[in-house]
């Protein structure tokens, strides 16, 4: 936190160098938040790249008593939902592969269930992400890719605490509306 | 779902299409430093910009003193300097255009005296559509000899009737025997910024304002510079102009005097009076506490008639400020007594907690002239 604020102050005093550590210390979760609100990846590569750019013009207004992080963070996502809304279709770019990669998470082997869960849902939870409204899939983002709180995530999107959480309850409930089948199928299979 | 299986799945997408080794620094650093170069004309002169906004309501009411486009007009009086200079009919009328890609540069004004070199200019496009500004960039401004003129900056009075209006401004102080009138040649070229509301953008910076110059209009005018920004021209030229303009002297005066006040000795070192501007040359040594690393002084100078009028100063050659003062024509025309006072030196720290340190004066350097 403090090399935050001492970068901050840097890039206030027109020191470049600020920049570079705010962008080392922000950009993965800011870029891997963003392509999962426009599933694609060189639009959130943009996205947060005019985004640090506007953080270097517009610095001296940032309130420094602030974290940096949500700050930043609200303004990516905000401009994901701006391009998403523009792009108007809720049809997914492109099918992440849902292969190996996952093999380092902490998944219980000997859960069969969270076994099935987890090799073959992250790409149907990608698929619902996809067909989900753009304020619902940035809210969920937000939850439970960026760990905000409710509450914090009214305040950041400016919007009701009322609408956040009908928001993720309707989110939640497409996830789990599409993943019955799956889970029906593997319940049919065991018995 | 719980959260935190929906969790790990999030960032196992994230993870796997977004790699860890993914760095967008080197093309932030690029884009930040083309931005740079953009506006370095504007910001160059950052606090003549500030200066002239502030005055400029002292010369809410004036003449129009040529035929001059209102916009270019508007652009001179937020300089003071250039303002009494062109009420005075000091300046040269122009009016050599250049087109390029429907974009036309019509070059209407110049003035030169033995500190600066100023030059006016509106811009204007075929195309039909609006626009936000048109931004000088990659100016060059050279005699007949060849010899360059440094750009010192720029003032905008943004576009009205889809016509933008513009000063440039160059050091002209190297001249040591200006001539009579100089055969100049100016190279720029422009970047239009297109007009297009975004009802959904955030009230942001116009360029005017990242100037430091007062905002024409601040609805829904954002100015990220982002390639793929709707509103941005790719920038058009070069436009080149070849003019004449003549050179109203300056009056230079060596004072080399050192004031020591708390242990810190200031020189005056000289002081070049001119019709657009007068400027004082004045040295400090670094400062020696560690802590308060950055020093900036506070000056001012009080005319012939007793009024004192704030400058604004640029560093060059590491202890050497050149202050930069607008004295009206009538002292400038009829000098006699002059003060330069440093009223306080400011250390600034470096690091938290941002601290100052003033250190008071006055040095206090009075001189005459003939």
């Amino acid at each position: 936190m403090q090399e935050e604020l001492k970068a901050i102050k840097q890039l206030q005093s027109g020191d470049i160098g600020g920049l570079e550590v705010l962008v080392r210390q922000h950009q993965l979760e800011a870029i891997r938040a963003v392509y999962l609100i426009t599933q694609d990846r060189a639009q959130a590569e943009d996205i947060v790249q005019a985004a640090f750019i506007r953080v270097y013009e517009r610095i001296g207004q940032f309130d420094s008593s602030r974290p940096f992080r949500a700050w930043f963070l609200k303004s990516v996502i905000n401009d994901a939902l701006k391009v998403v809304t523009r792009r108007k279709d809720h049809q997914p770019i492109e099918n992440v592969d849902t292969g190996e990669q996952h093999s380092g998470l902490p998944i219980q082997a000997d859960d069969p269930a969270t076994l099935i869960e987890h090799a073959q849902t992250s790409e149907e939870v990608w698929t619902i992400l996809s067909d989900l409204p753009p304020e619902q899939r940035a809210t969920i983002v937000m939850r439970y890719y960026l760990d905000f709180s409710q509450a914090e995530i009214a305040d950041e999107l400016k919007i009701p605490l009322g609408t956040v959480k009908w928001r993720l309850h309707a989110a939640r409930r497409s996830l789990k509306t599409a993943l019955a089948p799956l889970w029906n199928t593997y319940k049919t299979k065991e018995g | 779902m719980t959260k935190l299986s929906t969790q790990q799945k999030l960032h196992a997408i994230a993870k796997k299409a977004i790699p860890d080794d993914t760095d967008l620094w080197s093309n932030i650093e690029r884009q930040v430093s083309k931005t740079e170069t953009s506006s370095k004309i504007w910001r160059l002169n950052r606090r003549l910009g500030w200066v002239a906004a502030a005055v400029v309501i002292l010369f809410s009411v004036s003449l129009v003193a040529y035929a001059l486009d209102n916009i270019l007009q508007k652009a001179i009086e937020m300089d003071p300097g250039l303002h009494q200079v062109n009420l005075a009919e000091m300046g040269t009328e122009l009016d050599l255009s250049d087109t390029i890609d429907g974009y036309t540069v019509n070059l209407q004004w110049a003035y030169a005296d033995g500190n600066r070199i100023a030059v006016g200019f509106t811009v204007t496009s075929s195309d039909g559509q609006e626009y936000a500004n048109f931004t000088p960039l990659e100016v060059a401004l050279i005699d007949e000899r060849g010899d360059g003129f440094t750009s010192i900056g720029g003032i905008g009075a943004g576009v009205e009737n889809d016509v933008g209006g513009y000063v440039l401004n160059f050091d002209a102080r190297h001249i040591a025997d200006p001539p009579e009138a100089l055969q100049l040649r100016l190279k720029m070229t422009i970047e239009p910024i297109r007009l297009i509301e975004d009802e959904d953008a955030e009230p942001t910076l116009s360029p005017h304002e990242q100037a430091g110059i007062e905002p024409q209009d601040t609805t829904a005018m954002a100015d990220v510079i982002d390639e793929n920004d709707p509103r941005l021209v790719d920038p058009i030229g070069s436009f080149i102009f070849e003019f004449n303009v003549p050179v109203h002297a300056a009056q230079t005066y060596s004072v080399n005097e050192t004031q020591t006040v708390e242990d810190i000795p200031i020189t005056l070192t000289n002081i070049r009076v001119a019709p657009s501007m007068t400027t004082a040359t004045f040295c400090i040594p670094p400062s020696n506490d560690t802590d308060y690393p950055e020093q900036i002084p506070i000056i001012r100078l009080e005319t012939p008639n007793g009024e004192a009028i704030g400058g604004w100063g640029e560093l060059f050659e590491d202890e050497c400020i050149v202050a930069s003062f607008v004295p009206t024509l009538d002292d400038v025309e009829s000098p006699q007594d002059w003060v330069f006072i440093v009223d306080e030196v400011v250390g600034f720290q470096e690091i938290e907690p941002y601290g100052q340190e003033r250190i008071a004066g006055p040095w206090v350097f009075e001189f005459s002239t003939p």
